[in-house]
């Protein structure tokens, strides 16, 4: 089994009456791409904070590489990099001067550094912008610039904090590509997000938070399995009745039946083959079939079974 | 020293800023200063004395001679109208005729009559001229009615009126802060204005929610970032020190490093370390980089008029100076013009305390403040938690 690389036991955040963290044990492991997923203000970036020792917590411990974390314990935050959710450089200095600058707060050596940064540079792809000061970037080279900034030192840990907020789709795949690439080359990642697309499409664990409790955890597949609808098929139909209804509920795996505005949907518990076994029973019964879609469930799908509610606002 | 190094690059975008105020500071203040009357020495004033003589006599030539030591002297026989239009247009004109039988008159002891003159009724230049003549002929006079001759009492007058009086003044201290009052006076205006528009953006950058959260969460300790920006921010406050209250009055004024330089350098210090406090209040108690210029104008010219910067404090009313008492650039103001001997100011050794003393508990009192916006923003930020890992704000 892998190392352990975060601990959080028991974390308890109070402002004041309001609980943000609420009692959140993690365990993150050598390598993974570990995805924190929730919706605004669960208190995903309170966690992050806690983690770093950037923010006081009310209980709870927090061990990374297997050390007590404290706002003293250089030697941990020497392997950790950091990528919050704003944007944070220095709009006076360049693009190059800013990664040296955030790089040199780790290493000192400036032939050292100098390598460190030209790496960053290469990695996020701003070899052209070196001279450029951030307000002359786009908002997708800016966010690499975020991103070159806490990576540059090569770090063990990285925690990535709603990286892709505001990013236009293309760069956002280029940041999720970049952070892949930076876990095959070892680092243990830390992703927080509210986009269920994102943690499903690089995590390989992943912790569903709501109002600071951990509600699920596991790999994306078992998630999934432990939710009770596996499929959910939608069709196009006229006419149909109660009986036919009733028919449909009967077949094999069925739980749930409706039919709306010409739209009948059913929901599968499991199995396969549902979705040609449910034509031919409409078919069989001369009903009239037009499109036919079927889904699998989703995060949000999981979400919404544990809360009662989704994941996010539909956009 | 990568914080110290980063500080500096980020205040090299502010200096536009720092450069144009001292610039104009030092336009104004070298300027102010060469033109400052001279309270220390005096001269006489000359008038400008167009004499008619019509007596043509050794003793009118004497007593011409006289008035030429002090005046410019022409001689001609100008016209009434000329005369008028002489004085009407140049009040420093004085006309002078010297009437047939001055040097026979003067000889018997008369000097009614013997003289006429036109000038500009009442004037400075005609009681100045005025009384040099009949401070002369008086004491001619006097020779004549001795026994001299009238050539020889005219001599002698002149002789006995060649000597000066010596004028010291009492109030003005031996050793002399001389012309530099008007240059120091503005300091804390120049300082208030570039410390606060040259530092408050830079050490807001610096300690911006963002950019602080990713240098605390590197290597790098709290102590050693405010170590190192306050090393930084001190450096160039030390800088602008070093130019403006020391290498300018003695490499452009040549001023002589006196005591009372050395107290208006102490004076500066303190004023400069009272910048230093306000520059880190202003800091950490706004977040937006405008508002630093509205502030920084209102506390800059507020302070600067009310203080007696821009006017002196002989003019301020009693109500104003009142409220500039609880400002520390009222005690500045005090000293200086103590050291300069003006505005009813007498310098001495406990006043010079006492107003660099003030000027320091003003800089404790803003630092404590400092303090006091910090832990409210701290106990916000965390939620008034109880947890003791609190980072250093």
């Amino acid at each position: 089994m892998a190392n352990t690389v975060v601990k959080i036991d028991k974390l308890v955040k109070r402002y004041k009456e309001l609980v943000a963290v609420d009692h959140l044990s993690l365990e993150i492991f050598e390598g993974e791409v570990f995805g924190l997923l929730g919706p605004n203000g669960s208190g995903k970036t309170t966690t992050i904070n806690c983690l770093l020792s950037l923010l006081s917590y009310d209980k709870g411990d927090i061990q990374i590489f297997g050390k007590d974390m404290s706002p003293t314990a250089y030697d941990i935050k020497k392997d950790i990099g950091v990528v919050m959710q704003n944007v944070a450089v220095f709009d006076q200095l360049t693009v190059y001067e800013n990664i040296d600058y955030f790089c040199g707060l780790y290493i000192k050596n400036k032939a050292e550094r100098k390598k460190a940064v030209e790496d960053a540079i290469a990695f996020t792809g701003l070899e052209n912008f070196v001279k450029f000061k951030p307000k002359k970037l786009s908002g997708g080279l800016l966010r690499r610039l975020n991103i070159a900034c806490g990576i540059a030192h090569k770090p063990k840990l990285i925690i990535f904090d709603e990286p892709t907020v505001a990013v236009d789709p293309q760069s956002r795949n280029k940041i999720l590509e970049g952070i892949i690439d930076l876990n095959r080359q070892g680092a243990t990642i830390i992703y927080t997000s509210h986009y269920m697309e994102e943690v499903e499409q690089i995590c390989t664990r992943l912790a569903i938070i709501d109002r600071g409790r951990v509600i699920a955890e596991g790999t994306i597949d078992e998630l999934k399995s432990n939710v009770k609808c596996s499929e959910t098929v939608m069709v196009e139909a006229r006419d149909v009745d109660q009986a036919m209804l009733e028919k449909v509920r009967a077949l094999d795996h069925v739980f749930e039946t409706s039919y709306e505005n010409g739209e009948l949907t059913v929901k599968y518990t499991g199995g396969k083959h549902n979705v040609v076994r449910l034509l031919n029973t409409l078919q069989n019964d001369n009903i009239h079939i037009g499109r036919v879609s079927s889904e699998q469930p989703t995060l949000n799908t999981v979400f919404l079974e544990l809360t009662g509610k989704e994941l996010r606002d539909k956009e | 020293m990568q914080v110290y190094k980063v500080f500096m690059k980020i205040l090299r975008s502010k200096m536009s800023i720092a450069i144009t105020y001292l610039a104009i500071f030092l336009f104004i203040g070298i300027s102010s200063a060469n033109n400052s009357p001279n309270q220390g020495n005096f001269s006489e004033n000359s008038a400008g004395i167009i004499v008619n003589d019509l007596d043509k006599s050794e003793a009118s030539k004497a007593l011409i001679e006289y008035l030429g030591q002090s005046n410019k002297i022409s001689e001609g026989a100008p016209s009434d109208r000329e005369m008028l239009d002489g004085i009407y247009y140049n009040p420093s004109r004085y006309y002078l005729t010297i009437k047939e039988g001055f040097g026979q008159k003067l000889a018997g002891g008369e000097t009614d009559g013997i003289l006429a003159h036109a000038a500009q009724e009442g004037s400075y230049y005609e009681s100045l001229v005025g009384s040099k003549i009949d401070l002369y002929l008086t004491t001619a006079k006097a020779y004549v009615a001795a026994g001299s001759t009238a050539e020889e009492a005219l001599s002698k007058a002149a002789a006995a009126l060649e000597k000066k009086t010596e004028v010291t003044i009492v109030s003005k201290k031996a050793e002399g802060f001389g012309d530099m009052e008007s240059y120091f006076k503005f300091i804390p205006y120049i300082f208030l204005s570039v410390f606060i528009f040259a530092l408050c953006p830079v050490i807001m950058t610096m300690t911006k929610t963002e950019i602080k959260n990713r240098i605390f969460s590197s290597s790098i300790s709290p102590k050693r970032f405010l170590f190192e920006t306050a090393l930084s921010s001190l450096s160039f406050m030390a800088a602008i020190y070093l130019l403006v209250i020391i290498l300018i009055p003695v490499f452009v004024f040549k001023a002589d490093v006196t005591h009372d330089m050395e107290i208006a350098w102490l004076n500066s210090l303190a004023f400069t370390v009272f910048c230093a406090s306000i520059v880190l209040f202003i800091s950490n108690l706004i977040s937006s980089e405008p508002l630093v210029s509205l502030i920084g104008n209102i506390v800059s010219l507020g302070m600067s008029f009310i203080c007696g910067v821009f006017v002196p404090l002989q003019y301020l009313d009693g109500s104003v100076k009142t409220v500039a008492a609880f400002l520390p650039a009222y005690w500045y103001e005090i000293l200086v013009s103590a050291l300069a001997g003006s505005n009813g100011q007498v310098y001495s050794a406990s006043l010079a305390v006492k107003c660099i003393l003030i000027q320091f508990i003003f800089a404790a009192a803003f630092v404590a403040a400092t303090f006091a916006v910090l832990k409210a923003k701290e106990a916000k930020k965390t939620g008034n938690t109880q947890n003791s890992q609190a980072l250093p704000a």
